[in-house]
């Protein structure tokens, strides 16, 4: 049954157009009116613990159409395939053919300056590829993933982008993105009509990865479009957005179960940048007063500062909203705060990070942060699982064509995955 | 009792631009039959290509109207499906001189007390000054992309008109009919 139908539509000259109502023996309808509203989003969690809380199976069959496709999956086929959270059936421009260009995802992502293109690395966009000549490009798992957090990068994202143009020409300015990777290539969608994305994405997917850059596979499968359709708005000289999986370092201590999938950064050096017309960095990490440069790029802040390579560093859920409230517009009974006051995105921005002589305008200490040299001691050796790529892409491959001890099974963790 | 919410944006596209035929598909997308989870899903596109748009925004307006929403929806519904009659002279003015503007109007009809409902109002509670910045519009995209689909009774998008077509002329959006559209200011720049 759907939960919405259509009661009008337009396919005129004048007007394209529809109307949905929802239908009132719909069961969201009569559990809407009865439920707790449960957060700004649908919570397929929340069902599931109605359903199970009241022993009710026949509320969890209403509502499997709802729920199946974001639970992660416990059959045995699967069990041991990475599981992508907050799967959806279409990409961004809500098309549902995605599958059938996934081979040419790592082509399609190049950047589209080919002096940037030394600089891309296709490791993981390239997985897709070596999947479908085993059988499934898809392995049976991989779909495309939009998650709130995800989404909420873009707008922040988006926010930046505005913003940047009005704070002065930006053609001598790299952005370097070190966001986990799914937010990190929403933030590039973002960017990509006045940046060219360059991915340096170093790491193999696996079940028991340490970094979980399944998800950002399938984040770029879900931007893809938006990264696309942005191209042709671009300037030919447009400046780089490097794009880097933000957990490419984490923590890990040499457990058996895991597979070590981490990475270090691979940026220009600063005269690399110089030559692509870089005269600025703009450093970006997900959360304001915590902007510090990872481990493996400090060094090279360091050298890109004492070059002339003025490195800024900015949190991206600090570029604020349009905050203020001085008068509601809500008509018939809105609420009616007190004033404050009001700043826009821009006029924020080019305080902080005006790029001018002397300390920035306003006490920030996400602006005012400057790389210093510190002792660290980063393995230069990761490689992202690329030493274990046979084991990793089996362990990526549809069920069907999987080794018999894959196969069915429910192999214990500890005996699968052992790549130390 | 029900919330009124709506966004109408006038985008300069010209023709056979890639947004245009994304945003027609959203809406040919969303005529299907759907589950709550798809329905979902299908907002969650169309405010992804609304907010890329936002710098091809030149006109806009929005309402967000509590207490009498289901009337303020009826009227916006009305007004907007009768342009599914007009005719080329209609969008070209007696000028006959064809644009790119496109009219993109999104509205939702919420349960009033719904998490939806306190959520937008929340995103809407703005200062007039802000009404009609362009990232004022982000902002409210943004409200779509986070909204519960639980609270919502009705939806609607339109497209006038239809993008394979010839757009607006912008003399008979500014000034004519839509002397609620307003131009979209950047931004106030402090510095």
């Amino acid at each position: 049954m759907s939960d919405f139908f259509a009661e009008t539509f337009f396919d005129e000259p004048g007007l394209l157009g529809v109307h949905l109502r929802r239908s009132e023996r719909s069961p969201v309808h009569q559990f809407a009116a009865r439920a707790p509203d449960v957060g700004s989003g649908f919570d397929p969690d929340w069902w599931t613990k109605l359903a199970g809380g009241l022993g009710l199976a026949a509320v969890g069959l209403t509502f499997a159409s709802i729920t199946v496709s974001q639970l992660p999956s416990c059959s045995d086929q699967t069990a041991n395939r990475p599981t992508i959270t907050s799967p959806v059936q279409q990409t961004s421009d809500g098309a549902s053919t995605w599958i059938a260009s996934l081979g040419s995802l790592a082509d399609d992502l190049q950047p589209a300056r080919k002096d940037l293109w030394p600089f891309a690395i296709r490791t993981l966009f390239d997985v897709p590829r070596e999947l479908g000549r085993r059988g499934d490009a898809t392995g049976g798992w991989l779909k495309p993933r939009c998650a709130r957090e995800d989404v909420k990068a873009y707008e922040d994202a988006m926010r930046l982008r505005l913003a940047l143009p009005e704070a002065g020409p930006c053609t001598d300015l790299a952005i370097i993105l070190d966001l986990p990777g799914p937010q990190a290539v929403a933030a590039a969608a973002a960017l990509a009509d006045l940046f060219d994305p360059v991915f340096l994405f170093d790491n193999l997917p696996h079940p028991a990865a340490v970094v979980p850059v399944d998800e950002t596979l399938a984040a770029a499968i879900y931007w893809r479009p938006s990264l696309l359709t942005t191209k042709p708005r671009r300037a030919t000289d447009a400046p780089p957005v490097f794009v880097l999986e933000g957990l490419r370092l984490t923590v890990y201590a040499n457990q058996v179960d895991r597979f070590d999938n981490r990475s270090v950064a691979r940026l220009p050096t600063a005269q690399q940048l110089r030559t692509l017309g870089v005269r600025r960095v703009l450093y970006i990490r997900p959360s304001a007063g915590s902007v510090a440069e990872q481990d493996d790029l400090n060094d090279l802040f360091v050298a890109y500062n004492d070059d002339g390579l003025p490195v800024r560093h900015l949190g991206l859920d600090a570029v604020p909203q349009v905050n203020a409230v001085a008068s509601s517009r809500i008509v018939g009974g809105g609420s009616s705060s007190a004033a404050t006051s009001s700043s826009s995105h821009t006029a924020w921005f080019l305080g902080r990070y005006h790029w001018k002589a002397g300390p920035p305008d306003e006490a920030d200490q996400d602006a005012r942060y400057r790389a210093q040299r510190r002792a660290v001691a980063v393995p230069v050796s990761l490689d992202g699982g690329k030493s274990h790529q046979g084991e990793a892409l089996a362990r990526l491959e549809s069920p069907s064509r999987s080794s018999p001890s894959n196969s069915g099974g429910t192999r214990s963790r500890s005996n699968s995955w052992h790549f130390s | 009792m029900s919330t009124f919410f709506g966004i109408q944006m006038v985008l300069d596209l010209p023709q056979r631009h890639l947004i245009r035929e994304r945003l027609a598909r959203c809406v040919r997308t969303m005529r299907k039959g759907q589950n709550h989870h798809e329905q979902r899903a299908a907002w969650l596109q169309v405010a992804t290509v609304m907010t890329s748009t936002l710098p091809m925004l030149v006109l806009g307006n929005w309402e967000f109207v509590r207490k009498r929403g289901s009337n303020e929806f009826t009227a916006w519904k009305g007004e907007l499906e009768a342009m599914a009659g007009w005719s080329n002279h209609d969008f070209q003015g007696a000028e006959q001189v064809p644009d790119d503007l496109l009219l993109v109007t999104v509205i939702f009809l919420i349960q009033a007390g719904s998490n939806a409902d306190l959520a937008l109002g929340d995103r809407c509670d703005l200062p007039e000054s802000d009404w009609y910045q362009r990232v004022t519009f982000g902002r409210l995209i943004a409200g779509v992309w986070q909204l519960n689909h639980l609270g919502v009774h009705d939806s609607a998008m339109y497209l006038a008109p239809n993008p394979d077509r010839l757009g607006f002329s912008r003399s008979v959006l500014v000034g004519g009919e839509f002397p609620h559209l307003r131009p979209i200011t950047a931004g106030k720049a402090q510095t």
